[in-house]
């Protein structure tokens, strides 16, 4: 009698942790799910664009979900006569035949010139954002002078006003010193900003004064003092700070319309985007604009993938995304 | 250490680079500012550019802007802007009442050679701006497969407002989500109709006469398809324009300009389709010119040679050039109007269309209206398509589009 209900309880227990471990189960399947769809909602825009960027015109319209690339490979869009193939010749839905079309009329703008101008803002901006921010933020942080705070306030007001209204006054600066459709126009105009000189000075100060004192004592000057010894150990702020100049110079959009708009020789790869759209919009092709997308993001996701680890760190680092 | 020197070069470098390009070349060159078409048309209009140097040794620098009119507006507020630019038939009575235009009456050759109503559109205040470069008219496209499905006579150009509305009706298939006619609520492709019914928006004094029975009739016609269901706008049929919507075939018309011929060959290929002229309305025929011309700048060094560069591409070799190169638009020239569509049988051989119907776009030619309105007055457009809109989603009727366009405009007037 006792053994048979001791027995039935422990069932009971049995059963319960079982109904338990299939619960779990199904909540982690659930969840995992639920994880799988968010990625996908993340991924297949991008998947998306690198599809139909490699698709003839009649596909990209007629089938621009079809993802899935197979042989043969950089087929025709058009036949000898010029007249294109129509969409089932290069498509069945889910998989295509990729072509190169969009990426030739791609080239037939200026790409490799703007790909290299985009380059030069974004290392010249880069390179003189982490120096200059980096000094400012150092004599905010450790030097004593008047007008310090006034003018570290001055600084943090800027990060305040919103950057549309800025546009004009910047366009107009730059008229008035000839810098209009020039590199230095806006390398200079993006050379130093407030985010930097405030994330890096926010930095300095974290690094204990006592450090600089005992090289003081071993007879460095302050320039000694900062290359020496507070940069090297302010590498994670300066990382965040070039990842995000470069990221923010890469794609600027309208600082560069605004300075050199007129001049395309000039300009750089989200301002040629723009050119692929089209005057009007209306008669956007999109196996080439979206190759001009993809020549645009892909040095920027490569460089991402490689230096994922600093991204995370610099976003922890400054909480800031972007 | 290493690093270091690595980091002092490249600053160093930076600098060096920075100081590059203060130091410009002085020489007589004309800057032309417009926008790109596409790489081929860009091509032909540098050859263009290139014969001009070699027969007069002007250099020119084809300047192309991804949004014009923003561009020119900020390059005219500098008081720095290019020689020669695009001009834009809506934008001309602004820019020509800014000052920045310099007038061309006595400066453009061969005036007699233009259509008219081309010379017309450029025509503000009594005086002639600038020649016009190409245009482009409204006409009706048409899906052969479709018509044939339905049993239908394919339109013509004698075709009138009952024809258009009794085909519609027929043509629209709700279960398969087709609809007869592809309809944009906006003024640009409205208009047409307003001009067919025989109303205006001002009269050949500049007094404003929308607000009239005629108008009325056209707006009515206009939502008429929307009503029976025999019509609706591009979004409706999940298409982001007329052009797209016939493309697809889920709109068996659509009324959309010289732009949709390419795109159409290119982007549906097996696309069986025809043009006819817009059908007339009770005043007639009527369709819309939007058109492009080359300004020359008021606040210029060198009119002379602006003048040489803009009669040398709107001349009769250069309306031969439009003909050959363009995608779309067409030469303002009628002596061009043969070599324009000779081109297109080229280009057509092969797809679904006859190259002859592009005929239909150039008879546009001689009874277009103007795409222009006063200065100022985008107030009464944008109000206009706001109610149309509305109108389209059965939440206003003709009245209050009738109502709020001629409030916008008495706002207008009073200022």
């Amino acid at each position: 009698m006792t053994t048979h209900t001791s027995s039935a309880a422990i069932d009971t227990v049995r059963n319960r942790t079982q109904i338990g471990t299939v619960v779990r189960r199904m909540l982690s399947i659930v969840g995992i799910m639920i994880l799988v769809i968010f990625a996908l909602m993340e991924t297949m825009p991008f998947v998306l664009t690198i599809a139909n960027s490699f698709k003839c015109l009649p596909a990209a319209r007629d089938a621009s979900e079809a993802f899935i690339p197979v042989a043969p490979f950089a087929v025709e869009c058009r036949n000898s006569q010029g007249v294109p193939f129509s969409a089932d010749q290069t498509t069945d839905g889910v998989f295509f035949s990729p072509a190169l079309e969009g990426y030739q009329r791609a080239f037939q703008f200026n790409i490799p010139l703007w790909f290299v101008n985009t380059l030069i803002y974004a290392i010249a901006v880069t390179v003189l954002r982490v120096f200059f921010d980096s000094l400012a933020g150092y004599a905010l942080a450790r030097m004593q002078f008047a007008g310090k705070r006034v003018m570290f306030f001055i600084i943090l007001g800027t990060m305040m006003i919103p950057g549309v209204v800025l546009l004009i006054p910047r366009f107009i600066i730059m008229r008035q010193l000839g810098l209009l459709n020039t590199y230095q126009g806006v390398v200079l105009a993006l050379a130093a900003d407030a985010f930097g000189v405030f994330l890096m000075k926010q930095f300095f100060e974290s690094i204990p004064g006592e450090i600089e004192e005992a090289a003081q004592v071993d007879g460095a000057n302050r320039f000694v003092m900062f290359f020496r010894i507070v940069l090297p150990m302010a590498t994670p702020a300066l990382t965040a700070l070039t990842i995000f100049s470069f990221q923010g110079t890469w794609n600027n959009f309208m600082d560069v319309l605004i300075i050199i708009g007129n001049k395309s020789e000039l300009w750089n790869l989200p301002l040629g985007l723009a050119q692929l759209r089209g005057q009007f919009g209306e008669t956007l092709e999109w196996n080439t604009f979206l190759a001009g997308a993809v020549i645009t993001t892909l040095p920027l996701a490569l460089v991402f993938f490689f230096f994922q680890r600093y991204f995370v760190e610099g976003v922890s680092y400054s909480g800031l995304k972007g | 250490m290493k690093t270091k020197v690595l980091l002092t070069s490249i600053l160093v470098l930076t600098l060096v680079a920075l100081s590059f390009g203060v130091i410009q070349a002085q020489e007589v060159k004309l800057t032309l500012a417009g926008w790109s078409s596409n790489p081929a048309e860009d091509a032909a209009l540098q050859a263009q550019l290139d014969l001009f140097t070699a027969e007069t040794g002007i250099a020119v620098e084809f300047v192309p802007s991804t949004d014009h009119v923003v561009t020119m507006q900020t390059a005219f507020a500098s008081g720095d802007y290019p020689e020669v630019f695009y001009v834009d038939s809506s934008k001309l009575p602004d820019w020509a009442e800014a000052g920045v235009m310099a007038p061309g009456d006595d400066m453009i050759e061969d005036q007699a050679g233009f259509y008219q109503p081309l010379l017309d559109v450029f025509t503000y205040d009594g005086t002639l701006y600038c020649p016009p470069k190409d245009f482009s008219t409204l006409a009706l496209q048409y899906n052969k497969d479709l018509f044939d499905a339905a049993g239908l006579d394919y339109p013509t150009n004698d075709w009138t407002w009952d024809d258009l509305t009794a085909a519609a009706a027929a043509l629209s298939n709700p279960d398969e989500g087709i609809i007869g006619l592809v309809l944009p609520p906006e003024m640009a492709r409205w208009l047409p109709s307003m001009y067919q019914a025989g109303g205006s928006v001002f009269d050949a004094d500049g007094n404003y006469t929308f607000d009239s029975e005629e108008t009325r009739q056209a707006i009515e016609f206009y939502l008429s398809f929307a009503e029976n269901g025999s019509g609706g706008t591009p979004s409706a049929v999940d298409a982001g324009w007329g052009g797209e919507a016939f493309g697809t075939g889920r709109a068996a018309m659509a009324m959309e300009g010289n732009w949709a011929i390419q795109f159409l060959l290119d982007n549906y290929p097996d696309l069986n389709w025809g043009v006819v002229e817009l059908p007339a309305g009770p005043a007639g025929k009527a369709t819309m010119a939007f058109t492009v011309c080359y300004g020359v700048a008021a606040a210029n060094d060198y009119p002379e040679e602006s003048w040489a560069l803009v009669n040398f591409l709107t001349g009769e070799a250069g309306a031969q050039a439009v003909a050959e190169a363009s995608f779309g638009p067409m030469p303002t020239r009628s002596s061009a109007a043969e070599a324009y569509l000779a081109t297109w049988v080229t280009r057509a051989e092969g797809s679904g269309l006859d190259p002859a119907d592009i005929q239909a776009f150039v008879a546009g030619g001689d009874y277009a209206k103007r795409w222009q309105f006063p200065v100022g007055w985008q107030v009464f457009i944008d109000a206009f398509n706001a109610a149309l809109q509305r109108a389209f989603n059965g939440e206003a009727t003709v009245d209050d589009v009738m109502f709020e366009s001629n409030a916008a405009a008495e706002e207008l007037m009073s200022e």
